[in-house]
């Protein structure tokens, strides 16, 4: 379902190219679990951004579900992206001014959900992630792995095809790091979700079923 | 979708309270000012316009062209509208007003004097709309004697709620019949009337007397029919001169031609002589409607300023909405809607404000709004307007800013990043300084000027001269003597000298005299009155050469002249200079007597001109110079002795300063208006300037840590963001200065006697202006100075 060719992405400093990442050729199946690893500056989260539709490459090619997502107008690739694809942040990245409940049900609002509709979905997830009890509060008010847990929620809450995640589980010791990385497992199980996400920790890593190490922009290895 | 953004917008006004306060109340106080200068501008351009055939109805104005100068009169002769009807077949119908003087009315014992009050043709509803409401418009005015009262002064005779046609008013002499009573004219209206009596009451006998058209007494009104064009008809008017003028004037060289005024540009754009009432001006609309719209543009660029302040804190609720699919339009649209929420609620608190001021700015600007004229349906849609465009104006630049971070670079925290355009800001703030620094130079000039005029030696004393005056339509001469005799008998009264006119006094006539000069006799138009020998004692006028009018040997042949006019004939030795009668053929002539100091009879807007008085004793209008000591007692004992000889009349006095204070009423209004409006000015660019050092301390925060890490001192930090503005404000007196040097240098040349343009205002307004924005930049750089940096940079 993902495909890319030849992904460059540089900077110009004073005239020469720094290389961020360098012809990246990566096909990405539905249903798989990856784990994108690599040294701090390795391009990890940039290639991670460029899937999501959130960063552009400086050449190559970028297939979605078959569309030439780079070629598409900015409208259609928003469409394309918030149907399919969800984020998770490793600083989680909620809303403060807004409630749990009201985090969870911001990409619906997004979609055009209508109210019952959202009610019901944002009630599932709450259920599913054991947190009827704190739809109200607020995120400053929740301890690290909770709001990581609504960061997920909120991912997953438009059904995307795809789950991106950024380091999940940096900001989270090591106790929260494993209850998230078995809800992982469990959503590419059970619910089909492709998975990618970008970590540090090899034991994290373990978790998918292909692990792609990157160093200096290149891919060093691809083990399935 | 809507209350999602609804709850953000309101936990973010909650959470930032300090900042939406700032930016909620810069709005408010721009909305309720320039709504208030709207209102103002609005009534302005209203005159008239309450009449349902306003746009066919005309003035017919007065052009004469002297040989040395032209006079422009708003009256016009008395066979004019007649003869208009009948030649002119454009010429729908026509009305005339003929001024009458103030006038005792008594009904029982009620009396009051009565000033707005018009001879008028009974054609007058035909053209010009009155709310009847007793009375038949068709006949009011038909019979001599009749007389139609605006409602205020029905009940002011007959109390309210009890019908008054068909009810008497007596005069002196004569008794007039309520045939209508009309609600009261609409403040809008060029032309305001208490009363209105038949023409048929004055016009009696042969009016075809062809010596008719050398006077010019009353205001000619003419409809015109649908579709005539005005200026056609104003030239097809020309030929009226040679058929009935010539015969007259010509021979003094002496030409008059006829103007017709839509009567809907008559309050703002006639500039004659005898209008009825005070005149508005359009340059003062062009400039309230400048204050009004930057007053709300500086309100929106407050806005604009304080909200990409706050940027930071939204960056980040921006990046997420982006990444959890939100597009740009969705968040421009967000932006947009907050900055329209916000105005709505200025100017709901506005509408609040403006009601509690109301009664304070009705007060200044001399209207009478009231609560009905606040909401009038055009208001409504105005105050919508308002909404539409402070949220829009104001919204544009945050909206389409923030809606363009690019949500990566925010979720990485490398915020500071998305500073924005710096220049737009600067060109802002500089727009704003520049206003505020025009509009106080602006102030003070005009403020200055004003202060001047009321300091002036005017050639008299206005102090303590009171002026009462004897109107009972009749020969009171004897009875006036001997009040004044008794006047004089009263401690606390320093002289009494009487006269037909005295300086401010309107409608002093303007003769035609046949004058004594170096080139031989010449004709000249010059202002005149009578006064007794008392008059120059008890104004404090100075002789300069001759003698004083000495007694009742002076009457026929003695005049005093001033030195201006001894100046304009070119007399070396004024004393028994001549003067005559143009077409006075009898040889009798007046001769000069003596030369009194210049004094300026008319206000200070006109230059000195020849002044002619003759002798008269025992004037009706009488001016008692009063001790300062004691004022109120002597004012008690003149209306005593007054009373004892007039006990029918109301005493009713004026003070001579009050009165040629009153020339300068309508300047002095516009005068506070502005400086009211400069100040607040100031005050919301302060608030803003307030919002903006926020703003670039914010960014800056990191760097100020660190520079106090290694060691900068609190002084320092503050004097480098400061630094910046002071620089913009010298950059916003570049552009004021010239600008402010532009408007205040012609406003000046409207007074011949002027204080001139100094340097003093432009440099103290740009001081203070540089001052206060440097005293408002501190207060931010300083708080962010102060803090402590190693907390700042642990956040980082």
């Amino acid at each position: 379902m993902i495909q890319l060719a030849k992904i460059s992405k540089w900077y110009n400093t004073n005239g020469t190219r720094n290389f961020v990442l360098k012809d990246i050729h990566l096909s990405i199946g539905e249903g798989e679990f990856i784990s994108i690893m690599g040294p701090s500056g390795s391009g990890k989260s940039t290639l991670l951004n460029i899937i999501g539709m959130l960063d552009a490459p400086s050449e190559g090619s970028y297939h979605f579900l078959g569309e030439s997502v780079f070629d598409l107008k900015e409208k259609k690739r928003t469409e394309l992206y918030k149907r399919n694809i969800g984020f998770i942040f490793q600083a989680y990245h909620l809303i403060d001014e807004l409630t749990v409940y009201e985090n969870i049900e911001t990409p619906l609002l997004y979609q055009d959900v209508k109210g019952s509709e959202r009610k019901a979905m944002v009630a599932d997830m709450l259920d599913r992630f054991n947190m009827v009890g704190k739809k109200d509060l607020f995120p400053s008010q929740l301890s690290g792995g909770q709001q990581q847990l609504v960061g997920i929620a909120r991912a997953l809450i438009a059904r995307p095809k795809v789950l991106l995640a950024d380091e999940p589980t940096g900001n989270l010791n090591s106790r929260q790091g494993e209850e998230i990385m078995e809800l992982f497992k469990k959503i590419n199980t059970e619910d089909k979700i492709t998975i990618i996400q970008v970590t540090h920790s090899e034991k994290n890593a373990e978790y998918g079923n292909r692990i792609i190490d990157l160093l200096d922009g290149r891919i060093q290895q691809n083990i399935q | 979708m809507i209350k999602n953004l609804f709850i953000i917008a309101f936990r973010n006004f909650k959470k930032d309270r300090w900042h939406s306060l700032l930016n909620v109340i810069g709005l408010t106080i721009g909305i309720t000012f320039s709504l208030f200068l709207i209102f103002y501008i609005k009534d302005e351009l209203s005159y008239d316009r309450y009449n349902e055939k306003a746009d066919r109805i005309f003035r017919v104005v007065s052009y004469i062209e002297e040989k040395e100068k032209n006079t422009n009169w708003a009256v016009t002769q008395l066979p004019l509208g007649p003869t208009l009807k009948k030649d002119f077949p454009e010429v729908e119908e026509y009305v005339r007003f003929f001024n009458r003087e103030r006038t005792l009315f008594k009904n029982g014992n009620n009396s009051y004097y009565e000033t707005k009050i018009y001879y008028a043709d009974s054609t007058l509803f035909n053209i010009f709309t009155h709310k009847f409401i007793e009375g038949n418009a068709e006949t009011a005015l038909n019979e001599p004697n009749s007389i139609v009262i605006s409602k205020s002064v029905a009940e002011k005779y007959f109390g309210k709620n009890t019908q008054a046609v068909g009810k008497t008013l007596k005069t002196v002499y004569d008794l007039y019949k309520v045939t209508a009573v009309v609600e009261d004219v609409p403040m809008n209206s060029h032309l305001r009337f208490d009363m209105l009596i038949s023409s048929s009451t004055l016009l009696k006998g042969d009016q075809n007397d062809p010596g008719n058209w050398g006077g010019f007494n009353n205001f000619t009104y003419v409809l015109l029919k649908p579709g005539t064009n005005a200026d056609a008809f104003e030239k097809k008017l020309l030929p009226l001169y040679d058929k009935f003028m010539a015969p007259i004037f010509a021979q003094y060289n002496v030409k008059v031609h006829y103007g017709v005024q839509p009567i809907t540009e008559i309050h703002l754009r006639s500039k004659l002589e005898q209008e009825p009432e005070e005149l508005g001006s359009m340059s003062y609309i062009w400039i309230f409607s400048a204050v009004a719209f930057f007053m709300l543009l500086i309100a929106c660029i407050n806005y604009m300023n304080l909200t990409t302040a706050r940027s930071a804190r939204r960056a980040k609720e921006i990046a997420i909405r982006k990444v959890t699919g939100s597009t740009k339009k969705q968040l421009v649209l967000q932006f947009l809607g907050e900055s329209l929420f916000t105005a709505f609620v200025a100017v709901l608190l506005s509408i609040g404000l403006i009601l509690l001021l109301l009664h304070t700015f009705n007060s200044i600007s001399g209207k009478s709004f009231t609560l009905q004229t606040v909401f009038q349906l055009s208001n409504i849609y105005l105050l919508f307007g308002i909404v539409l465009f402070t949220g829009l104006v104001g919204g544009s630049y945050p909206a389409f800013y923030l809606s363009s971070f690019k949500p990566v670079s925010i979720l990485k925290g490398s915020l500071s990043k998305a500073s924005g355009n710096v220049n737009l800001r600067r060109t802002l703030v500089v727009l704003q300084f520049s206003i505020s620094m025009i509009m106080l130079i602006c102030t003070w000039v005009v403020y200055s000027q004003l202060s001047y005029l009321n300091k002036k030696d005017l050639g008299f004393d206005k102090n303590q001269v009171m002026t009462v005056t004897v109107n009972t339509g009749e020969d009171e001469r004897a009875k006036i003597s001997s009040m004044n005799n008794d006047f004089r008998s009263l401690t606390g009264v320093k002289s009494v000298g009487t006269a037909y006119g005295y300086p401010g006094s309107p409608n002093i006539s303007l003769n035609l005299f046949t004058v004594e000069s170096k080139n031989g006799y010449v004709d000249k138009g010059i202002e005149c009155y009578n006064v007794d020998e008392h008059y120059f004692d008890a104004l404090g006028i100075k002789m300069i050469k001759g003698r004083n009018f000495a007694g009742p040997a002076d009457t026929l042949h003695s005049i005093m002249v001033n030195e201006a006019m001894v100046k304009n004939f070119g007399w070396d030795e004024p004393l028994g200079k001549r003067v005559k009668f143009p077409g006075d053929t009898s040889g009798n002539y007046l001769e000069v007597i003596g030369v009194f100091k210049d004094f300026n009879q008319k206000s200070l807007y006109n230059p000195i001109a020849p002044l002619l008085l003759f002798y008269a004793q025992n004037c009706n209008i009488i001016q008692l110079k009063l001790d300062a000591a004691n004022l109120k007692a002597s004012i008690g004992k003149v209306e005593t002795t007054w009373k004892k000889y007039f006990p029918q009349l109301p005493f009713e006095y004026k003070f001579l300063d009050e009165g040629f204070q009153s020339q300068y009423v309508a300047d002095e209004k516009r005068g506070k208006i502005f400086a009211a409006f400069s100040i607040l000015t100031i005050i919301i660019t302060c608030l803003g300037l307030l919002g903006l050092t926020a703003f670039t301390t914010q960014q800056r925060q990191k760097e100020i840590s660190i520079r106090r890490v290694l060691g900068a001192s609190t002084v320092q930090v503050v004097s480098m963001i400061t630094r910046n503005y002071l620089w913009l404000s010298l950059i916003a007196a570049l552009i004021a200065f010239p600008v402010a040097a532009y408007f205040m240098n012609n406003w000046l040349h409207i007074f011949p006697y002027n204080t001139g343009l100094s340097v003093i205002p432009f440099i103290v307004s740009a001081l203070a202006i540089v001052i206060t924005a440097a005293l408002t930049a501190s207060f931010h750089s300083t708080k962010a100075a102060l803090s402590n940096p190693v907390k700042s940079l642990k956040t980082e």
